[in-house]
């Protein structure tokens, strides 16, 4: 037996789930790690803002009631010193950091009012900052009031950025767990596949001679039918020795006689050569009877025929060695209908039960193939002289040949009784309309 | 009566030889393809029996072969092999019996005085209907692909009613009549039947459907 071509072998399951979960996961984080840097942000602004608010509707109420700008000395604001104020009240300006005029006066003059983004540099550094100002213009007693509050937002950045910095280094320690847990989860779940690559080992060793069906769920379908396939194989291997021994023992015996006649110094008489002929005929119906037995595929899985051109086939044929006789096929099943019997098997019962009903029909045979939802139903029939009700039931069975008188092996019902049993299905011979014998097949369709 | 024995075992041969030679038959016999095809080329055969298994050569194409050249006198194979498929594949090949070996020799001689009768008898008819042939003698068509399909019984009646009259219309009514092998009341759905099995046999324009009135066999195709 050649062993069947090695298809292109495909992935491995750990592969596939890596190739597929991790490519998601990354993308995933990315973008969790992306909204969160931007909620940081805009919490943050949201933060900045309302503080500055805060600030400036205190620096007004101080305007309103201290009643100057002199009590924002530089007492007041060292309170607030990480916060940048400019005031103009009349014409007096007051600066929180007086060091930065040269940058905070020209915000008084800004066109905009509410949340200004400004870029500048403080004297005494060197790069720029970014900062986020609130600037307002009111009346205060008749004096027109200017107020800027500025608060460095970079310094405030660095701090979320290095937030952010450590949500991603978490978020690529939550990765590797995953593809750790990947890893972990294949090994868990293969692990009775390996135990059943030990029991395959152990089976083609000799040691086992069925699988364990202690496995998980998932995989009990696929042991059972495995185990069905081993027995059937099992109970094949055994109806085969037992045919083996049985046919040695059937034919040795006539060889024996056969060689003694032969071998005998006496020259051999009409008699002992009708008994040699005999017995080589005898010979021949064994070896028949045991090769038919042991050809006949059985219900496999994965067994199928197409009934309708296999019976098309076998009926044309016949027809031609059957001359004078017309073999009809009366089929309701669709064209290309399956049937799950062995080709062979098909064959043979339809060949037996119509090449039978030939050799006895006068000029027709009609064969009918039928299904429902029960049943698969195979029935032929003859215009022949038929057989009486009381010798029917024996049609087929051991120690009854039908065909005795007829040319060929006298096999042929036997061949169809032992193949239907197989098939778990059921023969019944009756009388046939057209005159004949009738013989219809059933083969119940298991449901499910 | 000469006949052609093709057998490659030579106890089995040289016994046939003789008991075909005492049943009157003028024998010649071989165990070779190659000898058994220039033997059927050169000489003028009225039968042949040939053995599939041959040494040097497949006894199935040998016989294919033959009967492409158009030789058509009757042959019967002898085989071991008596799985049903190998008859069918004989039989296809051209073969007009087929015997099992063991066999006696009786029953051959039998078979060969009923394949001569049948021989002397047959008038050999073919219909021929555009690049369709029907060989009525074994109930086969041969399609423009030069595939030959096998027809049962009813398939067969109705093709040939059909093509001997090409390119005119049938009535399913009077095609109806060709159905009388089968059930007691064959009804117009049986021959729709048949006629879509016929066309998935030869081809899906050869039988042109008048709608309401009946089928035409168009034959150029």
């Amino acid at each position: 037996m050649s062993l069947p071509q090695t298809t292109e072998r495909s992935r491995s399951i750990r592969t596939t789930l890596l190739l597929w979960l991790l490519p998601f996961a990354t993308l995933f984080m990315l973008l969790a790690w992306y909204l969160h840097g931007a909620l940081l942000d805009r919490m943050s602004r949201d933060f900045v803002e309302e503080r500055l608010q805060q600030e400036i509707t205190l620096i007004e109420q101080q305007l309103t009631h201290g009643g100057g700008l002199q009590t924002l000395d530089s007492g007041y604001f060292g309170a607030l010193s990480h916060h940048l104020f400019a005031i103009r009240f009349g014409e007096q300006t007051q600066l929180s950091h007086p060091q930065w005029s040269a940058m905070l006066t020209p915000w008084l003059d800004l066109p905009e009012q509410g949340l200004i983004e400004l870029h500048a540099t403080p004297e005494g550094e060197t790069s720029a900052h970014r900062y986020m100002a609130w600037r307002a213009v009111r009346e205060i007693s008749g004096t027109p009031v200017t107020i800027v509050a500025a608060e460095d937002y970079s310094r405030l950045q660095a701090g979320t950025h290095e937030l952010h910095l450590w949500t991603a280094a978490v978020a690529i320690g939550l990765l590797v767990v995953l593809f750790a847990l990947i890893l972990l989860a294949v090994q868990l779940s293969m692990r009775p596949v390996r135990q059943l690559q030990q029991d395959l080992k152990a089976l083609k060793q000799g040691q086992l001679q069925r699988l364990s069906d202690a496995v998980p769920q998932e995989f009990s379908g696929l042991i059972a039918q495995l185990n069905q396939l081993l027995d059937t194989l099992q109970h094949r291997l055994q109806k085969v020795r037992e045919a083996n021994a049985n046919l040695s023992h059937r034919i040795k015996t006539p060889i024996a006689a056969i060689n003694q006649l032969v071998s005998s110094a006496q020259p051999i008489t009409p008699e002992a050569r009708s008994q040699i002929s005999q017995r080589l005929d005898d010979i021949s119906r064994q070896l028949d009877s045991s090769l038919h037995t042991s050809q006949s595929g059985g219900p496999l899985a994965g067994a199928s025929c197409l009934p309708l051109e296999q019976a098309r086939e076998l009926l044309w044929m016949l027809g031609r060695l059957h001359t004078g006789v017309e073999f009809e096929l009366d089929c309701t099943l669709p064209d290309n209908a399956r049937w799950p019997i062995d080709e062979q098997d098909f064959s043979e019962l339809l060949g037996n039960l119509a090449d039978n009903a030939g050799k006895w029909a006068h000029s027709r045979v009609r064969v009918s193939l039928s299904e429902n939802a029960q049943q698969r139903v195979l029935v032929v029939q003859d215009d022949g002289p038929g057989v009486p009700a009381q010798e029917r039931e024996q049609l087929g069975t051991r120690g009854w040949r039908l065909d005795q008188q007829m040319p060929g092996h006298g096999l042929g019902l036997a061949i169809v009784r032992d193949l239907a049993a197989r098939y778990q299905g059921s023969i019944q011979f009756e009388a046939s309309e057209l005159g004949g014998l009738s013989a219809r097949l059933q083969l119940q369709i298991r449901q499910g | 009566m000469r006949l052609l024995l093709v057998e490659d075992d030579e106890l089995l041969r040289s016994s046939l030889h003789e008991s075909l030679s005492q049943a009157g038959f003028a024998v010649d016999a071989t165990g070779s393809a190659l000898t058994a095809d220039q033997l059927a080329q050169q000489e003028d055969y009225r039968l042949i029996v040939l053995d599939i298994g041959l040494p040097d050569g497949d006894g199935l194409q040998l016989l294919a072969r033959w009967r492409d050249a158009g030789r058509d006198l009757p042959i019967l194979l002898l085989t071991a092999r008596d799985r049903w498929q190998d008859k069918v594949n004989g039989l296809k090949a051209g073969a007009d019996d087929y015997l099992t070996k063991p066999f006696h020799p009786e029953e051959l001689l039998a078979r060969l005085q009923a394949l001569l009768r049948r021989s002397e008898g047959r008038s050999h008819t073919q219909i021929q209907a555009g690049n369709y042939l029907l060989d009525e003698e074994r109930q086969r068509v041969r399609t423009p692909s030069g595939e030959w399909q096998p027809l049962t019984g009813t398939e067969f009646r109705l093709l040939r009613c059909l093509m001997s009259r090409p390119n005119r219309l049938h009535p399913k009514e009077a095609l109806l009549e060709q159905l009388y092998n089968l059930d007691a009341e064959p009804t117009l759905n049986t021959i729709e039947t048949y006629i879509r099995r016929l066309r998935l046999l030869i081809g899906r324009n050869a039988i042109k459907t008048q709608r309401g009135q009946g089928y035409v066999f168009t034959a150029d195709d």
